[in-house]
């Protein structure tokens, strides 16, 4: 096997949640039961974490962690499923973000009625810069969307009163339902946690559905898609939309937990580590974004990196990756997980 | 003979080991910890160093002269030092860490008028002192925002108000460049950079220059601009008196040189630009050029106070950039806190400091005339601002301009 | 008029550097189908090896040799390394890319640190012709890209080495069976896009600061020129360059200064948009994604 045919043998999206098994139907595939353990084994990880006595700093990191993730999943719907890699990740969660802050300072609209207008907004918006990739080429694409990014910052840094200008604007804490105290950090992290499970959730569905498997169908055969009838385009859009919706949704978590946003937020750069995130974790295998994030916000804390070694690190990791694990750490680590399950069955049956 | 030698070198090794067992004699001193929120790392570094550089100066010389006496206790500054890596999740996770985990009493920092904010969010509920050298802070601080109870009670600016400083600055510069000039300047224009700070700070300056006879027109660049050339040329188009590069050190002096290629102005003024700096990179104009310091020129003539923290500054190994000069913000709150604290005898009652911290007159190092805090939480000092001969790197002489009493025509204050 | 005139002067050597790095970006995409995000900082990297030259007392023109050399090292070691593993997928090599990119930024800082390096004006001089001022160094800029232009031109169109170059991008496999070594081929261009951004981060350091970050500003507009021009189309990345300067000089004039960067922002998605094949059409690369 030469080295190009074993790359290319480990590039195909093998260990991805696309894999078919003949003969599933019903609308919605059953998770295998790995999925659902380490689902369950997760949450009572997240549920149980603040009572481990982790401390502010490492909560309210965890929070920066959840809500990255939310976004994350939002852009891998969108790369994992579509094929198409944006670096303007950053600039839809700005969308999110300053709806629900200029809704605050306009209208003194709190969080829960800003929330599906930052949502509705934030798809809107991926929609409308998703809609050249309609037209032009991966590579035209993401500078396509890395000059939306930057064109976002420089409209918002001139906006005015109306987006803070450069100062940005600031947001009062969240009025929580039944008497719950949002400005508690703790209470703060299970609102947080609660939207990620949400959403890894939701991406389950999302690529399980007849539309998941309709996506499925235009990424591997795009033209053989359209052949058979599909609207192409009608669901590329649409998935620009949904990954923006989670964009959106982890844009006004975010507002919400710093309460103060300011442009730089949302610019080129942090929309490029959205991206190299997503790439690091794997953005196919379901819990690939969770481990980008988590991969991205710890590993300088727990390993004392100061941010130049951690981001030379996460540098050297994705060559690693890309070299080595083509479907992501947590891809890597899930065909290590498949290939030792495989062979203790041939173990046995032998 | 020999025997004695030996009785004293045990006597001695005893008072050794005795010294080293028994508890040092401070040994009842309390820690009063304090946090610091600056960047060490990434691109605000050279602003962040400056504050630690000068909470290490300060901490060290209260500790040094015996602590701090709080009632009948003694208490030992112990810093907590945290680097918010310039990234603002990772200033909340600090500010958190450092009150909620650590619970310090004060914080310091932070370079960033965005994190600032964002920390006072969390300083203000948990009844922590936070001293932040932002003057943009003066856009959020206000009779409301202030009083007992609000999120900014306990937040202080220890940079002058904007008004105040671009007050002095703008009458330092056209008193020290109009005697330079063949004709009374009357037409400046403002190259600022646009973002938070060079926002907030322009606006103050172009009402400042207004209020002093000039007429003026404000150009934005975009913060990251390297080659000025094209805004540069167009500002030569509008014929000014003096182009006022405010605000940004670094891109300023990127923009200066490429403003003498071809000849812009008669007259420039840099502001944030160090003598210092103006003198070790051996820049040079065919015209007048202006210069002023935050707060105070470490590269310029000075009072023996400043030359004195300067020396103890750079000897603690603080480099000297374009930025050196802002851990004068930083350093004489120090013994604000500590007198404010003496005076209420505890610790535990940072409402009574923040009354005490109000009353206060405490001469520092950065004024000559003794720091207070007005109701908003805001200090005053003066300006110094200098001027560079024409064709010389280091032929300087300076003024120290006061503020004006009032904030000029169209200028709220703040 | 002598503003404008100056201005027009202005955007000539604002579109020198976008050329020089667009054009490393069009041949080694277009003609080697490897999408290089890291160009920009290979650039930042050529102009950092020029200030520590220079800083150790090398004449500016030596150094900027010294910056196309070292440059030149580290595309042939790139190449060698990570992206002829990805040939076959570029969408990877373009992931790759993004890793060195941060990877390259992040090294420096710390060999370094972030603060902006610059060197004193290697020539100094200023002459005024017709109320114009023309700065020396900003001419020598344009002279220099102007003479990689034309070679380069002249090395893809009219040699053997670029007609075979050529033919092993229109068809690998007819080329490869002509004995034309087209593994080689693609080392070689992607060595020579390296250079020329070696070269770029050489003078664009002589005219103005740089810093660690330059590259990921840089990247994108080279990227962009190399769009607009068409891939793998030398005439169209000069073009482009020439587009984007002049935007930027004309709008620095006549726009509003704080949407200074908007303009040129815009014009590249309304290009990319209505023409994604290029201004002057390209080869959309060996194997287009």
């Amino acid at each position: 096997m030469s080295a190009d045919q074993r790359r290319d043998a480990v590039t195909a999206p093998g260990f991805s949640l696309n894999t078919r098994k003949t003969g599933s139907s019903g609308w919605l595939e059953r998770p295998p039961l790995d999925h659902i353990v380490m689902g369950v084994a997760i949450l009572a990880f997240l549920i149980a974490f603040p009572f481990f006595n982790p401390g502010y700093r490492f909560l309210s990191l965890a929070i920066t962690t959840g809500f990255t993730a939310i976004a994350l999943y939002g852009l891998a719907l969108q790369f994992g499923q579509a094929g198409i890699m944006s670096v303007g990740h950053a600039g839809i969660m700005g969308i999110g973000g300053y709806t629900a802050a200029i809704l605050a300072n306009q209208l003194g609209i709190g969080f829960w009625l800003a929330l599906p207008a930052s949502i509705l907004l934030s798809a809107l918006a991926a929609g409308l810069v998703g809609l050249p990739s309609l037209r032009v080429g991966g590579q035209h694409y993401i500078i396509i969307t890395f000059c939306f990014c930057a064109l976002l910052v420089i409209a918002l840094t001139n906006g005015g009163d109306f987006t803070g200008a450069a100062t940005g604007l600031d947001v009062g804490p969240i009025a929580g339902p039944f008497g719950i105290n949002l400005a508690k950090l703790r209470n703060m992290y299970y609102l947080v946690m609660l939207a990620l499970v949400v959403s890894l959730v939701l991406t389950y569905v999302i690529v399980h559905s007849p539309y998941g498997r309709t996506l499925w169908a235009i990424r591997e055969n795009e033209p053989l898609a359209r052949a058979v009838g599909i609207n192409t385009n009608f669901h590329k859009i649409g998935v620009f939309a949904l990954s923006g919706a989670f964009a959106g949704a982890a844009g006004i978590l975010q507002t919400y937990y710093l309460r103060h946003i300011s442009p730089p937020l949302y610019g080129a750069f942090p929309s490029l580590y959205l991206a190299l995130m997503v790439m690091l974790g794997g953005a196919r295998p379901l819990y690939g974004p969770l481990l980008g994030a988590i991969i991205v916000t710890f590993l300088p804390e727990v390993g004392g990196l100061d941010p130049i070694d951690s981001r030379i690190a996460y540098g050297v990791g994705l060559l690693l990756v890309i070299l080595l694990l083509p479907a992501g750490v947590s891809g890597g680590l899930l065909g290590l997980y498949r290939s030792m399950i495989g062979r203790q069955r041939r173990a046995e049956k032998g | 003979m020999k025997r004695l030698r030996l009785k004293l070198g045990l006597g001695i090794a005893a008072l050794g080991l005795f010294g080293v067992l028994s508890p040092p004699s401070h040994a009842a001193d309390k820690d009063l910890k304090i946090g610091v929120v600056a960047a060490e790392s990434g691109s605000f570094v050279s602003a962040g160093n400056t504050i630690v550089a000068a909470a290490k100066l300060a901490a060290t010389k209260i500790n040094d002269a015996g602590g701090i006496k709080v009632g009948n206790d003694t208490y030992k500054i112990k810093l907590y030092i945290r680097d918010n890596r310039t990234d603002v999740n990772v200033t909340v996770a600090a500010a958190l860490e450092l009150v909620n985990d650590i619970g310090v009493s004060a914080i310091w920092g932070t370079e960033t008028h965005d994190y600032s904010i964002a920390m006072a969010k969390i300083t203000g509920p948990a009844k922590v002192l936070q001293f932040s050298g932002n003057s943009s802070l003066g856009s959020a601080l206000n009779a409301k925002s202030v009083a007992p109870g609000a999120w900014l009670h306990y937040a202080f600016q220890t940079e002058p108000q904007e008004w105040q400083r671009s007050g002095s600055t703008a009458k330092g510069v056209l008193s020290l460049l109009t005697p330079m000039l063949a004709t009374k300047p009357v037409h400046s224009v403002v190259l600022v950079g646009n973002d938070a700070t060079g926002q907030y700070l322009s606006s103050h300056y172009v009402k400042a220059l207004e209020a002093d006879g000039q007429t003026v027109d404000l150009v934005k660049y975009p913060p990251d601009t390297t080659d000025f050339l094209p805004i540069l040329t167009r500002i030569k188009g509008m014929k000014p008196d003096i182009v006022h590069f405010w605000y940004n050190g670094d891109s300023t002096l990127t923009a200066f040189p490429q403003a003498e290629q071809i000849h812009v102005a008669p007259a420039y003024f840099l502001f944030g630009v160090d003598p210092g700096i103006y003198a070790q990179r051996n820049l040079k104009a065919t015209v007048p050029v202006a210069m002023s310091c935050v707060p105070e020129c470490w590269g310029g003539p000075k009072r023996p106070e400043v030359d004195d923290y300067f020396t103890k500054y750079f000897a603690s190994g603080a480099s000297k950039g374009p930025q050196s000069s802002v851990s004068l913000l930083y350093y004489d709150y120090f013994f604000m806190y500590a007198k404010a604290l003496t005076q209420v005898g505890s610790v535990d009652n940072p409402d009574g400091v923040v009354d005490a911290l109000l009353k206060m007159q405490y001469q520092g190092v950065v004024s000559p005339v003794p720091l207070v805090f007005n109701a908003n939480h805001q200090v005053t000092f003066a300006t110094e601002v200098c001027v560079v001969k024409p064709n010389t790197s280091d032929d300087f002489h300076c003024a120290t301009e006061q503020p004006p009493p009032a904030p000029p025509p169209g200028d709220a204050g703040g | 008029m002598d503003i404008f005139l100056q201005q027009l002067i202005n955007s000539l050597s604002v579109a020198s550097v976008t050329i020089l790095i667009g054009m490393g970006i069009t041949l080694i995409f277009g003609l080697a189908g490897i999408v290089n995000f890291a160009h920009g900082e290979f650039l930042m990297v050529g102009g950092m090896v020029t200030w520590l030259l220079v800083m150790a007392g090398v004449n500016f023109f030596i150094a900027m040799f010294g910056a196309m050399a070292a440059v030149g090292v580290l595309g042939y070691v790139a190449e060698r390394t990570l992206f002829r593993f990805t040939l076959n997928r570029p969408m990877n090599g373009f992931i790759m890319s993004i890793g060195l990119s941060v990877i390259l930024q992040n090294v420096v800082i710390k060999a370094l640190n972030e603060v902006q390096k610059s060197i004193p004006d290697p020539i100094a001089k200023v002459w005024v012709i017709g109320g114009v001022d023309i700065i020396a160094m900003r001419a020598i800029v344009v002279a220099i890209t102007v003479v990689v232009v034309a070679i380069t031109y002249f090395g893809i169109t009219r040699s053997r080495y670029g007609v075979a170059l050529r033919a092993s991008v229109s068809d690998q496999d007819t080329a490869a069976l002509m004995g034309i070594p087209v593994r080689r081929y693609v080392t070689g261009v992607f060595i020579y896009g390296s250079v020329l951004a070696g070269l770029g981060g050489a003078l664009m350091i002589a005219l103005f600061p740089i810093t660690p970050f330059t590259g990921s500003v840089v990247i994108i507009r080279g990227f962009a020129v190399s769009l607009i021009g068409g891939l793998g189309n030398v005439g169209g990345a000069v073009v482009g360059g020439l587009v984007l300067g002049l935007v930027d000089a004309l709008s620095a004039q006549y726009g509003y200064p704080q949407w200074t960067d908007a303009y040129s922002l815009v014009v590249m998605i309304v290009i990319l948009i209505l023409r994604p094949q290029g201004l002057l059409g390209g080869t959309l690369g060996p194997r287009a994604t």
